[in-house]
């Protein structure tokens, strides 16, 4: 999550450059144009089908799983990897393995929410901010305080007054990235608000709402979408870095942030612990990231040249 | 010399009769004791008509019969007398070997203290860090007996009403001043507003009078059987501070931290370290040193006390020679250190046990039958397993240990039923009707977590639903105040050489409200009774009820762990109230 | 210009006490008490009551906080419940250890990340350019914790080479102080470099589009004349942005790292404060860390009017 404010940045900037209006005569034709070009990115390509199988892993994880991912068993604590135990044992004799899988259905889960949440959100404050003079600034003054808090420490704040359950961690991670998105809609708003075919529209009576779904809303789509994905990777770090800090979902669900401070503790005496749900969070952000930006590629003929 | 303790233990389960000599010996060859040793034990079985005698011969070169034992042996009658610097040991104590003076010893503490003021605080890790500062009137020896410490002798009236107190005489403070009868009862005095025994002390007492400078004297409404253990009380203990500093503090909590003890305080950043040096006019005991009491040689110039609160950060600073001492690791970073060329660990006798606190003020555990359904659900072995690990638990029904002289089985067969078919039937007498129990644990303490989610599993395939909540400890101390909020805890409960000092006998006072006037009968009998033999049936009572009425399960008694450097020697294995460090040196 | 930064800092007013207000709420919203936390598991309610009303806890909420901002109005940020001390003198001691991480961080992701990006983007789509973007893109995906743990797990379990975490001042010995903060640095530096990285490259792609650059070579310049002296000045103007903003990640990740090196830093402080419910000191560090957050934007801001003059703020 430390990496957000940056990406953060480039996005904006990477909206800015665009000249507006760019996508706003986009024909029909050319609207299927960015996924051939996104197709034709192998990085993102492969990228997009580790996310599908990490999100099919997830959902038939019930089905894939040989042991139980709470279900305790003494007697086999700490066992190191074989063929029975893939990924080894935990100190309370559960099966690494199953918890890495199950540690999917957590992470995508708080990473589509939030990031779902916080679009929404974010996209309304930013629109009402933008395109509402009056109002922009008193809410505008609060995004920015809410971004004045690092992320994490803000993140810990919210976990500590609303307790530790997973509702809460996707709770928390919105009000975090909610302002990020907004200043980003509200950037494009401002940008569009005054385009001569906005103020036509204005002009011949439409409303205000109806202006900034159909109009505004639709030019600053594509960013919105970019930044959308990167939500996603950043939920899933964030989700990982809280529970890693013992302030994020509950401790006896499987999560791979909880199973790496579990590992952490014993990491001289069994590195699986720490091992393997480490990689399959750093490939899951991985590849989100690089589906991300072959996305932000295909979708800005500008960024694609470089 | 790890052998100490067992010794001690089997010394006076034999003296007093309560063992035979087959057990004795069986239990002696277990634990690896010497053929010396087991044969002066044996010699203990065959006089066990007079304990106290019997102790005291086979223990020093024929000093002071010490009569204050456990605050209990004091026959009742007679005045009894004890005196300080008699009480040293000879038959069991190991030759002492002769330390080496100098250098600083790094001990790694596991969380910042709170305080160093030792009035003010229940947490042990005070306790470890300040008594090598601090002094009480009265110590703990190797045998879990009170010997005098800062006091030279203790009477009791005939009719148990008065209890004199006599000071040692030239124990300077760390600030030069000697330490007198006013800066004792200031410190006492202050020490009675902060903690629980002490205010019972002085409620019970009529009069509290300074006779001299070296004498103090408690007239008592009633005979008080528990006087001598409770100026003894360890954490949050009765230490004395000079009378300047009790009055400089008012309120709040002490501004100079000075003592009689044989380090002096010299700089305390938080977080960073606290640092310690020696006391050079430390008026040390003469002999040796003897548990808690006795002689302190202070071998190390200082002591530094650094709180790491990373596990695998204290571990790999034992291991690169950074540290000394971890006061406690876990059974898994145990199989690490054993083959480590820097650093060992010593697996300590059990100190306390783990618990699972259920509370009588809650719709659904305010039901006997329910609260009974909950213990025979349990199986404790995989419980303690998984949160030990084999070789670090000992499954035990005793609530005082086995190592003290209150050991006593009775309400065994209440202790881990395994029982879930039972559990069943019992939940379905008592019309449970599925609502979950708000079971509350914390990961600061992972033993208690790993407790809760294996009984979690055990309670459910009894019929009962859980709802586990994993709170950090903070929240766990505040809302396990609050009645309606929670059924059920888990915590740990801490060694105490005397019963009514446990944190479970403040009964109707402590979270999970132990009410039951027949238990609160028998505390106030083992309170004023000194007799021995009848405390020891009114405890023997007290345990049988805490089966009956489960205010709590006991689910077994712990083993500690304390890693430390090759290099650090001399460290006693009587560590069930704390380690202590006065006596460790560092090779060179 | 001056003009400018006074409203810019008059601005702040307002979001700093945003910042202020939420903290508070927050704070006090936490269940758990700080009472019961020092006085130890065995201590009786009654005790903890007595304490509760010695420390004020007691007393209502709006009292405590007109209390608290009176206080910090002044920079007084009260005690702190736990350690006994003025906060800011708590905040003070651990000033050193995040201040130096954060430092040191930055240098190591501009050591990295500046010329991984301007060799990426002067041989573009070359092997070397393909290899440092997929080493950018990892490390960006890569946990700071979890790169911590793999480092620890390297070079000190197995390697013996560094040591895994405590802290030494560096005014009591440098080569310990250099040696404990070297794995930290890196861990916490590392996500940052390679976003430096990408966006140093993109924008130097951005320069190396100019015309002005195109001029330079038809002149006959050389390659690295014309990259050190034309190129590079400009493409680091948007760099600078990202070191304000980096600063800021750093200030959040330093939580982190604090941790896993059990470093005693404002962040671990935060941390240990939480579990403490040391109130005054959560409410104390998180206003400061938050200000100087807040300042090092308007820093860049200021230096980007500097450096830019094309840039001209003010009359919006």
């Amino acid at each position: 999550m430390a990496t957000s404010e940056v990406t953060q940045t480039e996005a904006i900037r990477s909206a800015r450059r665009r000249q507006p209006g760019l996508f706003g005569g986009i024909s029909p034709s050319s609207s299927f144009y960015w996924l051939r070009v996104l197709a034709e990115n192998k990085a993102a390509l492969f990228s997009g089908i580790f996310v599908l199988l990490v999100i099919i892993i997830a959902l038939l994880a019930p089905l894939i799983v040989p042991h139980s991912p709470t279900t305790v068993d003494p007697v086999n604590r700490l066992k190191s990897p074989s063929s029975a135990y893939f990924f080894g044992t935990d100190t309370l004799g559960r099966d690494s393995f199953s918890r890495t899988i199950y540690g999917a259905r957590i992470s995508l889960l708080v990473g589509v929410s939030v990031m779902a949440a916080s679009t929404i959100l974010g996209a309304i404050i930013g629109l009402v901010s933008g395109y509402y003079n009056r109002l922009d600034t008193p809410i505008m003054r609060v995004m920015d305080g809410l971004m004045a808090f690092p992320a994490i420490l803000l993140a810990i704040a919210i976990m500590a007054s609303l307790g530790p359950k997973t509702i809460n961690v996707i709770v928390a991670l919105t009000v975090v990235y909610t302002p990020r998105m907004a200043r980003l809609v509200r950037g494009m708003t401002l940008q569009i608000r005054d385009l001569p075919y906005v103020e036509s529209a204005r002009s011949i009576g439409l409303s205000d709402t109806l202006i900034l779904g159909r109009y505004v809303l639709k030019n600053a789509l594509s960013p919105v979408i970019v930044q959308a994905t990167f939500t996603v990777a950043y939920a899933i770090l964030a989700e990982a870095s809280l529970s890693f800090l013992g302030a994020g979902v509950p401790p006896e669900i499987p999560t791979w942030g909880n199973m790496l401070q579990d590992g952490q503790r014993l990491i001289t005496r069994a590195w699986w612990l720490s091992v393997f749900p480490g990689v399959a969070l750093f490939l899951t952000v991985l590849t989100l990231t690089l589906f991300g930006d072959g996305l932000r590629d295909a979708l800005d003929p500008r960024a694609r040249e470089r | 010399m790890s052998h100490d303790r067992e010794f001690f233990a089997l010394l006076d389960a034999a003296s007093q009769g309560r063992m035979s000599r087959r057990d004795v010996l069986k239990r002696a060859v277990a634990v690896g004791l010497s053929v010396p040793a087991i044969s002066a034990l044996l010699a203990a079985c065959g006089s066990s008509a007079d304990s106290t005698a019997t102790t005291g011969a086979s223990s020093s070169g024929g000093a002071a019969t010490s009569a204050s034992g456990g605050a209990s042996t004091a026959s009742s009658g007679s005045a009894a007398t004890s005196t300080a610097g008699g009480a040293t040991t000879g038959a069991a104590s190991p030759v002492p070997q002769k330390g080496v003076k100098g250098g600083t010893i790094n001990a790694v503490i596991i969380g910042e203290p709170p305080t160093l003021d030792l009035h003010w605080t229940t947490a042990t890790i005070v306790g470890f860090v300040t008594w090598n500062m601090y002094e009480p009137l009265f110590a703990w020896d190797a045998n879990y007996k009170l010997i005098p410490m800062l006091a030279e002798s203790h009477e009791v009236s005939t009719d148990q009403l008065t209890h004199t107190i006599k000071l040692r005489q030239h124990v300077p403070f760390h600030n030069g001043d000697e330490m007198k009868s006013a800066d004792v009862l200031a410190s006492l005095k202050r020490w009675a507003t902060k903690q629980g025994l002490g205010k019972a002390l002085f409620d019970a007492s009529e009069k509290v009078t300074a006779v001299d400078d070296y004498t103090i004297e408690f007239k008592m409404k009633n005979p008080y059987g528990v006087f001598e253990s409770t100026l003894g009380y360890y954490y949050q203990g009765p230490a004395i501070y000079p009378k300047s500093v009790v009055d400089a503090a008012g309120d709040g909590q002490i501004k100079e931290f000075i003592g009689t003890g044989p380090y002096k305080f010299v700089e305390r950043q938080p977080d960073r370290f606290i640092k310690f040096e020696r006391f050079d006019d430390y008026a040390a005991l003469p002999g040796e040193p003897n548990g808690y009491g006795g002689h302190k040689y202070a071998y190390a110039d200082q002591l530094i006390f650094t709180p790491v609160s990373d596990e695998a950060a204290r571990i790999a600073g034992l291991r690169s020679g950074d540290y000394h001492f971890l006061e406690s690791i876990s059974s898994d970073q145990y199989d690490t250190l054993k083959d480590d060329a820097v650093a060992t660990a010593d697996v300590l006798p059990p100190g306390g046990w783990d618990t699972f606190v259920l509370n009588w003020k809650s719709p659904l555990m305010s039901n006997q039958k329910i609260r009974q359904a909950f213990q025979m659900a349990l199986n404790h072995e995989p419980i303690m397993l998984a949160a030990w690990g084999e070789g670090y638990y000992r499954l035990d029904p005793s609530i005082m240990q086995k190592e003290t002289i209150w050991y006593s089985t009775a309400g065994k067969e209440h202790y881990s039923p395994n029982d879930p078919d039972g559990a069943k039937k019992l939940l379905d007498e008592a019309g449970y009707d599925g609502t979950a129990i708000r079971f509350m644990t914390t990961k600061e303490y992972l033993n208690q977590y790993n407790n809760a989610v294996v009984c979690k599993q055990q309670l459910e395939a009894a019929g009962f639903k859980v709802d586990l909540q994993v709170y950090d400890w903070a929240t766990v101390v505040d809302r396990r105040s609050k009645p309606d909020v929670w059924d059920t805890f888990t915590t740990g409960i801490s060694f105490r050489p005397e019963p009514t000092q446990l944190a479970i006998m403040q009964l109707c006072n402590w979270p999970g409200w132990w009410c039951s006037e027949s238990s609160q009968e028998i505390l106030d009998g083992l309170r004023s009774e000194s007799d021995f033999d009848k405390r020891f049936k009114l405890m023997e009572q007290l345990q049988t009820n805490f089966y009956t009425e489960v205010p709590m399960i006991k689910i077994g008694d712990t083993k500690d762990i304390v890693a430390r450097s090759k290099k650090l020697q001399g460290l006693s294995q009587q560590q069930q109230l704390g380690p202590q460090l006065w006596n460790a040196w560092l090779e060179k | 210009m001056t003009a400018y930064i006074l409203r810019r800092l008059v601005l702040l007013l307002p979001v700093l006490l945003i910042v202020g207000v939420v903290v508070f709420i927050l704070v006090h919203l936490t269940p758990g008490d700080p009472a019961a936390v020092m006085l130890g598991p065995e201590a009786s309610n009654e005790q903890v009551q007595q304490l509760r009303d010695q420390l004020g806890l007691n007393d209502p909420i709006y009292v405590q906080f007109i209390d608290w901002v009176g206080g910090a109005i002044h920079l007084d940020f009260g005690n702190s419940i736990f350690l006994n001390m003025p906060v800011t003198t708590a905040l003070w001691q651990r000033a050193q250890p995040t201040g130096l991480l954060t430092l040191y961080a930055l240098i190591v992701s501009l050591l990295i990340g500046v010329p991984s990006g301007i060799f990426a983007a002067v041989r573009r789509n070359s092997l070397l350019d393909r290899g440092l973007m997929a080493l950018s893109v990892s490390g960006a995906a890569m946990p700071s914790f979890y790169l911590a743990i793999l480092l620890i797990l390297l070079f000190a379990v197995t390697l013996h080479w560094l040591p895994s975490g405590g802290y030494v001042s560096i005014t009591d010995n440098p080569v310990q102080h250099f040696k404990r903060m070297l794995m930290p640095a890196f861990s916490l530096g590392f996500a940052n470099a390679a976003l430096l990285a990408r966006l140093i490259r993109s924008s130097m792609l951005d320069v190396l589009r100019e015309d002005y650059i195109r001029t330079a070579y038809s002149k006959g310049l050389a390659q690295r004349r014309v990259i050190t002296l034309h190129a590079l000045r400009n493409a680091l103007i948007p760099a600078i942005t990202v070191v304000g903003s980096s600063l800021g990640a750093l200030l959040g990740g330093a939580v982190i790292t604090e941790t896993v090196f059990t470093l005693p830093g404002m962040g671990q402080l935060v941390v240990q404060s939480v579990l403490r419910r040391d109130f005054p000191v959560i409410q104390g560090a998180v206003m400061v860390i938050a200000a100087i957050y807040v300042l090092a934007n308007l820093l860049v801001d200021v230096l980007y009017i500097y450096i830019d003059p094309r840039v001209r703020y003010g009359n919006k």
